[in-house]
């Protein structure tokens, strides 16, 4: 079930419509229901899974609060993890790791033949994962006492407006929102509102509309000219982040309908002007995950340039395996790295944002051109696939395809139009005042013509529901 | 007893008033735009614009020179099997005079579609050659990959008038095409279609996908899979046009339409049907309910003979025509083209050839199985 499908909207409708006319405990178990329809809606088979999760994190949590016996403590830990990561790593790495090895082996002339599977990834698997390690690393450290609840926790895990493709929430902001009373004002239902129709906008009206024409780029780099196939990646910056932007605005947005505030997790990254600040605002509540996880948990920068580096590296090259089995992705992650390093180790690199104008746009440029270099392995189906891409976008001779130069200014403006001013208000909805109706109207109306008139037609799935 | 609505804690001290002023902007801006693009629907063709069918309205309100005498209307198979050459030498006349105006998948709905469009494609038109097959007549014809009936396809959701909307089956459908009249979601399209739009209005040009020429189905493959297996084709195809026939009054009422649609401008119309091999038909014998329905296409010819030229033999042949001549189950080979063009333009232009004429006396014999033997046509010429 799509949030861009017409069964969506009539399932939001329903389930809005009996959540607000239910008490709080009886509100909690309604979502806790359809969030499990939402997920079976996908493939009933893989309940059991995010159910294995919940319940061993849950009793995990359980255990760690009520010992004191740090030995135990760190047991219960353990036993959490590695049932959490067991299955991520049977259904998400188990083939990319046998035929990487059995690669590795025939290079050395052993005999190859290894077992794969053609297993079915479960979808959102990657960040209810996340959100359980999350929780549990949080009650090991303390941070968060256990929620004895198995409603709650089990919601926590399940809330079906996070639940495919996250934000990943933390305990410590989602767990306290379940368990209090909601109340939902004009202005949550307002902001509801305009967070949907932005994200259905970026997602409907632009990510889904250049989909095609990046497809087509990278089908057959060949086919078109270097300057073409840079167009291209161009477009692939604005769908993805379109597609990934829009799928948050418009979870946050329903969530806010229901009186829950989910994290933030876009804060208009092109306009960056350094790799560091792009991740502070790309995939925020990832980021922010694997920081507090595993970049402090491997000592962060507190010990020498060295190890600040070995641990950015680390830390990157896992960020980009967590999106998928690919070699492409761990390229993506060490790509990120190696800027994240540069940037540490270059002087005058971090410095305030006091700069000339003239020199934060260069730097905001240099910044976006680096992510959109990075996005060709992303995108990219394998090394080789990246490596073809590449070698036909150095080949700048050939003519510029009006269409493809007239699609990607339109909708690197359509997305810097809509971006600017959350940018300058670092808001989440345009910040127009009550006063200034008319703005508001005309700018929302705008929004509504360009996602009537511009959106595509058919509900295409959002790249990140296969991590 | 609690408040059951107590999530909402709408403070009317506290908080700011409904946004209904900006929300009525929104809305106005919203509406302002439907109705807009609504007006200049027909003259933009915002509807469909990049279909086949825009592409020859926009051909005929352009083509100032294009004074075409005889029209021909029907599908990939009159594309097929009218040679538009040979019909004008046949006919002593330039062969700017003729058209061969048909196209895949198309029928008289189209025709229809296309000259309430762009009634100039009649304006100089004498004589309209109208294809009718019997595809379009059964309702029960599915869509090879929606497995919808063909008339929910997109092409009939943009084009369709009211009245043809209302006349939907199901009420599902009725639905949806009435909610598509009044908002058209066709109409959501993507940044290319409506740049292609603005560059025809800014450079007022004729749109670029021009009618295509005739293309002559010569595929060596096709020819010799057909010589292996003669009715492999028509027994396949057949399976999907005639699947469950179930003869259409909805089709015949728009055939009526089309026919007095030319009438009413003069026009001499000449009915016709593109031969297939005779093991199309096979199909049908399998089900006398199918025959009965069938036998109400062919009486709804007959009807129609009676107002209008018809020229209808079922079957190759009825024309005098073997295998030889197609390259499928009805789509013809060049040769058989230009030998069917010949014979097309023979037994219009054959003296006392007006109706009732020998051809529509033929089908009056023929309330046999239409697969049953037939006189050969060809054979007299």
């Amino acid at each position: 079930m799509l949030f861009n499908s017409l069964s969506f909207v009539w399932f939001l409708g329903l389930v809005l419509a009996l959540y607000y006319g239910l008490e709080h405990k009886w509100q909690n178990r309604l979502l806790l229901v359809v969030s499990y329809v939402f997920y079976a809606a996908w493939d009933w088979r893989f309940l059991g899974l995010i159910w294995f999760i919940t319940l061993t994190s849950y009793l995990a949590g359980l255990v760690m609060g009520r010992s004191g016996n740090p030995a135990q403590r760190r047991a219960a830990l353990a036993t959490a993890a590695v049932a959490c990561l067991l299955p991520l790593g049977f259904y998400k790495y188990y083939d990319f790791f046998i035929l990487s090895f059995a690669h590795l082996i025939s290079l050395v002339g052993l005999p190859a033949s290894l077992p794969t599977l053609s297993i079915i990834l479960p979808v959102g698997i990657s960040f209810y994962t996340f959100q359980a390690l999350g929780y549990v690393i949080d009650v090991y450290r303390r941070k968060q006492p256990p929620e004895s609840d198995p409603l709650i926790f089990a919601l926590y895990m399940a809330y079906f407006p996070h639940l495919v493709a996250g934000p990943i929430q933390r305990a410590d902001h989602l767990i306290p929102a379940l368990r209090s009373r909601r109340a939902v004002c004009r202005s949550d239902i307002g902001i509801g509102l305009e967070l949907m129709l932005i994200g259905y906008v970026r997602k409907v009206a632009i990510a889904d509309a250049v989909a095609p024409f990046v497809s087509a780029c990278f089908t057959a780099p060949g086919d078109s000219g270097g300057l073409n196939l840079l167009l291209g990646l161009y477009l692939f910056a604005i769908q993805i982040y379109g597609d990934f932007a829009g799928y948050t605005d418009i979870a946050r947005g329903m969530s806010r309908l229901m009186g829950i505030n989910l994290m933030i997790n876009f804060r208009q990254p092109y306009f960056s002007t350094s790799l560091q600040e792009f991740w502070r605002r790309w995939h925020i509540s990832l980021s922010s995950w694997l920081r507090d996880y595993l970049y402090i948990s491997l000592g962060g920068n507190r010990h020498g340039t060295i190890q600040t580096v070995r641990n950015l590296m680390l830390t990157m090259l896992l960020g980009g395996l967590w999106h998928g089995a690919n070699w492409t992705f761990v390229i993506w992650g060490g790509l990120h790295g190696l800027y994240l390093s540069a940037e540490r180790l270059l002087p005058g690199a971090r410095a305030p944002e006091k700069d000339h104008w003239s020199w934060r746009i260069l730097k905001t440029v240099v910044t976006f051109h680096l992510v959109v270099f990075a996005w060709l392995f992303f995108r990219a189906d394998s090394l080789a696939a990246a490596g073809d891409y590449f070698a036909a976008m150095m080949h700048l001779g050939t003519r510029v395809q009006p269409h493809l130069l007239a699609l990607t200014v339109f909708y690197c403006l359509l997305t810097a139009v809509i971006d600017y001013p959350l940018y300058q208000a670092d808001a989440e909805i345009w910040p127009i005042r009550a006063e200034k109706w008319v703005a508001k109207g005309l700018s929302y109306g705008a929004l509504a013509v360009v996602l009537l008139f511009l959106g595509e037609t058919h509900a295409e799935p959002f790249i990140y529901f296969q991590f | 007893m609690r408040n059951r609505s107590s999530i909402f804690s709408f403070d009317t001290l506290q908080e700011r008033p409904w946004p209904s002023k900006p929300f009525g902007v929104a809305a106005a801006t919203v509406l302002l735009s439907v109705i807009l693009v609504q007006v200049l629907g027909d003259t933009l063709l915002v509807r469909d614009p990049n279909s086949r069918l825009a592409n020859a309205i926009r051909y005929f309100r352009s083509q100032e020179q294009a004074q075409p005498k005889v029209l021909f209307f029907g599908s990939s198979r009159t594309h097929s099997c009218v040679d538009p050459e040979t019909f004008a030498r046949e006919s002593g006349i330039p062969r700017s005079e003729v058209l061969n105006l048909a196209q895949p998948s198309w029928g008289p709905w189209h025709a229809l579609v296309l000259l309430r469009h762009a009634p100039e494609a009649l304006a100089s038109v004498e004589t309209a050659f109208v294809e009718l097959t019997p595809d379009p007549f059964n309702e029960n014809v599915l869509h090879p990959i929606t497995h919808r009936p063909v008339r929910s396809v997109d092409e009939f959701d943009a084009w369709s008038t009211y009245p043809e909307r209302v006349q939907a089956r199901d009420l599902y459908t009725r639905g949806k095409l009435l909610a598509e009249y009044v908002f058209p979601i066709q109409q959501r399209r993507n940044l290319i279609t409506w740049l292609q739009i603005g560059k025809q209005i800014v450079l007022n040009r004729p749109w670029e996908g021009e009618m295509p020429p005739p293309v002559y189905h010569d595929d060596a493959k096709k020819v010799a899979r057909l010589a292996a297996d003669p009715a492999f084709e028509a027994t396949t195809i057949s399976r999907y046009h005639l699947h469950d026939f179930h003869f259409s009054n909805e089709e015949a009422a728009i055939v009526r339409k089309l026919l007095a649609f030319l009438r009413e401008r003069g026009i001499e119309v000449v009915i016709f049907h593109p031969p297939v091999q005779a093991a199309y038909y096979d199909y049908l014998a399998s089900d006398s309910r199918m025959q009965s329905e069938f036998g109400k296409l062919r009486g709804f010819v007959r009807d129609l003979a009676r107002e209008y030229r018809v020229v209808y033999g079922e079957t190759l042949e009825d024309w005098g025509l073997d295998n030889s001549a197609v390259v499928d189950y009805g789509h013809f080979s060049r040769a058989g083209a230009l030998w069917f063009t010949r014979q097309l333009c023979a037994s219009i232009h054959a003296p006392n050839q007006t109706a009732p004429g020998p051809l529509k006396g033929r089908l009056e014999l023929s309330d046999a199985l239409p697969f049953a033997p037939r006189p050969v046509v060809g054979a007299a010429q």
